[in-house]
């Protein structure tokens, strides 16, 4: 029998190999049935990996332009709308009258995620610009 | 931006999935590039005309 030794199922295996070892560490200092029964899924999903492993890879979707183009324009908007909805909140806290609290609170929260993505994205738009964009 | 290339495609006996593989992109990509979707890098677009055995301006008409 012969078994793929390619990246991405060398990974699964040692990732449920780790999740057996962490939930059978728990389960020997808890003796928890729950615990055993993620003992139990770790062990079903090595058995998996391992008959998966013995069949040839699947081929894979090519991550082409039009790929990362649709994920660069849907992060762009996701983006741009995550800043409106911040800055929305923003001056939600400013102008309502609402409990001081919560309108510090909001207030905090919101300023401090709007400015936060906006340097992020300045800080990203310095660094391609410098290294360009392939 | 108009393309040529499902015309040119059918003169080289090509299928989507064809002249995707030999590009190196989905089928989706060309499918949105022959209904004038979608505007390809400069690279994607040389590739494609090396493929049909045009010049880029042959394959890609841009209008104004």
């Amino acid at each position: 029998m012969k078994f793929r030794t390619d990246k991405e199922i060398l990974t699964e295996i040692v990732m449920c190999l780790a999740w057996i070892f962490v939930t059978g560490w728990g389960w020997l200092q808890t003796r928890n049935p729950e615990t055993l029964f993620l003992v139990g899924m770790g062990a079903f999903v090595l058995v998996e990996s391992l008959y998966r492993a013995t069949k040839p890879k699947p081929p894979g979707v090519i991550d082409d332009e039009w790929m990362q183009r649709l994920r660069e324009k849907a992060g762009y908007y996701v983006f741009v709308t995550i800043i409106l909805a911040l800055l929305f909140l923003v001056v939600i806290s400013m102008v309502f009258n609402i409990n001081n609290q919560i309108k510090m609170n909001l207030f905090d929260a919101a300023s401090f995620g709007f400015f936060g993505l906006f340097s992020l994205y300045l800080l990203f738009a310095y660094y391609y610009r410098k290294k360009g964009i392939y | 931006m108009k393309t040529r290339i499902k015309e040119l495609r059918a003169r080289y006996d090509l299928t989507q999935e064809d002249l995707a593989k030999k590009v190196g992109v989905r089928r989706e990509t060309i499918l949105f590039l022959e209904k004038g979707k979608y505007n390809p890098s400069l690279k994607l677009a040389y590739d494609i005309a090396k493929v049909l055995k045009s010049k880029i301006e042959e394959v890609f008409i841009f209008e104004g």
